[in-house]
């Protein structure tokens, strides 16, 4: 159980590439977090720096307060799974999970109850004990790489992309396992991942990174519902955030996000000066389609639809404007019709469009 | 443009049969699915199709041209693989004009159709650069302009997805489909993946073991699987299975589990001359619900589980949910973050359910 803190930490490749730009983050105690981006972004050399494998070219590394940033890696006493499942290769499935037990020279009969309670929490089969890892299957050798980590209490686990590899099966499973692992014991998790889907599935708390850079740090609900961020409004979701340009204006005692072919009405908006670009942003599950006229709402034209999985896309477009709405796959809805649309207030973000940064 | 059949073919490679006794008609101009688990002899089919493949016994017909002696660059068709196969130490430009310059096509002609088929793909400010230097999503891309600059009548897609991240799995689903439609061309895409199917393909071919369990347009093999293995594998989430009795009790019809029984004398005409009575039941996950409180009230067709995990895809949500020994998937079409251990009901609608025959597996209901 610890805390874990970053200060300011930058990590430069090379003399140009930099690879973490001044993140400053702290992990609170018992959270699962996770570092979430697309590939590139710097999320594994995060990991990498709390991990002691990289040295930050500077900032600084705490854990529960202690500076940690000169140490290395095996004096922080954390452990790491990473997408390609290491395993000693010639060792039994039973040896490798018993490994870090025989270093801290426990009894014979404390391992095996305790590799036990692992080859259970993991569902490891049985048979599977005896066999050599390399003769298992990937997915197998996680669940092995996953009960080697675990099997001593530590400071900070470290998970990097340990799901990527899998079929898709062993991926909801294992999905599941983490997750009721980290309730169960309450430790703290950080998780690396590319998948917007599996962080807001196992995620307290998200740090959404793009090249290098810190965007949004939030619990998940958050990072979902209000992004700071156009990038990250985008990241999230299936398909993400739409966004419109548009300017801010007052009209006949209204105020108005005009954005040319479609206005929408819209409350005061303290320190917000006429005539300022914005973007409306709206997600697709959010945008409410009636095929019968609407006092109030949008008329636009369906100009596409497409299937995905069981839901339905709508391409909705009015003059230049074209946005993406989700409904359900029984919506009578065909291409080329005309159809109403409406934004809830309640789900309408504004972002400055210089910064891409919300406005609040 | 020609439709492309296949005639009684069996295919056995080291002595394992991987295909048994395929025929099929893929028609001209739609974007067809072969769809099945690893092992399910797909990529053995597609390389029958391009020739890559001899066949021992069995036919391939291009229209009413018998081509299963055909070489494969005398057929009018590209394959693009799963791991892209590009070369590595070519230009972009060099990747893409690749099958033209094996053609000896003038270079002022090449330069001409790289340029166009790259501003169709949206890649030509990647035509200067090397493999390396590109996204899994761009390679896909620069594989598949490589594949469309010898105008095929037919493209043949090898699980083409399935190495990119997922936002740009995502986004190249919506673009290949975009780019399909505006071709009009003959696509047969190979996938493990049921969603490949439901967001791109007009038509689907489920092949389990080398067999063809069923083909058919997109929506009704999904709304009328034939049997269990169609139903419980082409859907996504898959479809809830639970083993089930049929009972018939003062003229009305029950299926009951340990949890719950359920009244389903709607269907006591369909089912009448049914004489098995060991069943399984099937309910896609976004047939069920979570019950709001008036219909805990009303209390039918309802079942209390306990939550596992709220595992997000992309906007939605399935619920995993654990009823008794058996595990259960909703589909709630919003970010829905559910407490692990929550206790809460489920409930369905009769019309929705599906019912298979414990021992073939055969479709009885739905």
């Amino acid at each position: 159980m610890a805390k874990v803190f970053l200060k300011n930490a930058t990590k430069i490749f090379g003399k140009t590439v930099v690879a973490v730009n001044n993140l400053t983050m702290q992990i609170p105690e018992n959270e699962l977090v996770c570092l979430l981006g697309p590939s590139g972004c710097g999320k594994t050399t995060t990991m990498r720096i709390i991990a002691g494998l990289e040295t930050p070219t500077s900032g600084r590394v705490y854990i529960n307060d202690q500076d940690v940033t000169d140490l290395p890696p095996k004096k922080r006493n954390i452990s790491m799974v990473f997408q390609l499942p290491a395993v000693y290769e010639t060792l039994t499935a039973y040896e490798n999970i018993a490994f870090p037990l025989r270093c801290q020279n426990q009894p014979r009969e404390k391992i095996k109850k305790r590799v036990g309670e692992l080859v259970e929490l993991f569902e490891i089969r049985k048979e599977d004990l005896e066999t050599k890892a390399m003769r298992l299957a990937v997915s197998d050798r996680q669940r092995i790489s996953l009960a080697h980590a675990f099997a001593i209490p530590r400071n900070v686990y470290l998970l990097d992309e340990p799901l990527s590899n899998l079929d898709p099966k062993s991926r909801t499973d294992l999905r599941i396992k983490i997750k009721q692992i980290q309730k169960r014991i309450g430790e703290t998790l950080i998780y690396v991942t590319h998948d917007q889907s599996e962080a807001l599935t196992l995620a307290d708390r998200i740090a959404v990174m793009h090249e290098g850079k810190l965007l949004q740090y939030d619990v998940a609900e958050n990072v979902y519902s209000n992004p700071t961020n156009t990038f990250v409004g985008w990241f999230l979701g299936n398909p993400g955030m739409n966004f419109v340009d548009c300017v801010y204006i007052r009209r006949d005692g209204k105020r108005l996000l005009d954005a040319g072919s479609l206005k929408y009405e819209i409350g005061d908006i303290k320190g917000l000066d006429e005539g300022r670009e914005l973007m409306l942003g709206i997600r697709p599950e959010n945008i409410d389609v009636s095929q019968t006229k609407k006092e109030g709402w949008i008329p636009c034209e369906c100009t596409y639809t497409e299937v995905i999985g069981n839901r339905l896309l709508l391409h909705l477009q009015v003059g230049d404007i074209v946005v993406k709405a989700k409904v359900s796959a029984d919506l009578p809805v065909s291409e080329n019709k005309r159809v109403w649309m409406n934004f809830p207030s309640e789900y309408v973000r504004l972002f400055d469009r210089k910064t891409k940064n919300t406005i609040s | 443009m020609p439709e492309i059949r296949l005639k009684n073919i069996n295919k056995t490679i080291e002595g394992k049969e991987i295909l048994k006794n395929i025929s099929l008609r893929i028609e001209d101009g739609l974007f067809t699915c072969i769809l099945g688990p690893p092992g399910a002899g797909k990529t053995t089919l597609l390389k029958i199709i391009a020739g890559l493949e001899s066949l021992a016994t069995g036919e391939v017909y291009f229209g009413e041209e018998d081509i299963t002696d055909l070489s494969p660059q005398m057929r009018d068709i590209s394959m693009v693989f799963q791991d892209f196969a590009l070369y590595p130490h070519l230009l972009v430009y060099e990747n893409i004009a690749s099958p033209l310059k094996a053609k000896r096509m003038p270079k002022k002609e090449i330069r001409k159709k790289v340029k166009e088929v790259a501003s169709f793909l949206g890649i030509d400010r990647l035509l200067d650069r090397i493999p390396k230097q590109l996204s899994g999503g761009e390679m896909q891309r620069v594989a598949i302009a490589r594949a469309m600059i010898k105008e095929p009548k037919v493209y043949l897609l090898d699980e083409i997805l399935v190495n990119l991240d997922y936002k740009i799995r995502e986004e190249m689903r919506s673009e290949l489909k975009g780019i399909a439609k505006k071709m009009g061309r003959t696509i047969i895409y190979a996938t493990p993946d049921p969603l490949d199917v439901l967001s791109m393909a007009d038509r689907v071919v489920v092949l389990h073991k080398g067999i063809i369990e069923q083909k058919g347009s997109t929506k009704e093999v999904y709304t009328h699987p034939k049997n269990i293995v169609v139903g419980g594998y082409f859907g996504f989430p898959e479809m809830n299975l639970v083993d089930c009795v049929l009972k018939r009790k003062n003229n009305k019809l029950f299926i009951t589990t340990d949890e719950l029984t359920i009244d389903i004398s709607e269907f006591k005409e369909k089912l009448k001359e049914r004489k098995e009575k060991e069943v399984i039941l099937g309910v896609r996950p976004e047939n069920m619900n979570i019950a709001t409180e008036a219909v805990q009230k009303r209390g039918n067709n309802l079942v209390k589980g306990e939550v596992v995990l709220g595992e997000v895809i992309g906007s939605d949500t399935i619920v995993h949910v654990k009823i008794g020994k058996d595990k259960i998937k909703i589909f709630v079409p919003r970010i829905y973050r559910v407490p692990i251990g929550e206790k809460i009901w489920l409930h369905f609608n009769t019309r929705d359910i599906y019912l298979f025959n414990r021992q073939t597996g055969e479709c009885i209901l739905g």
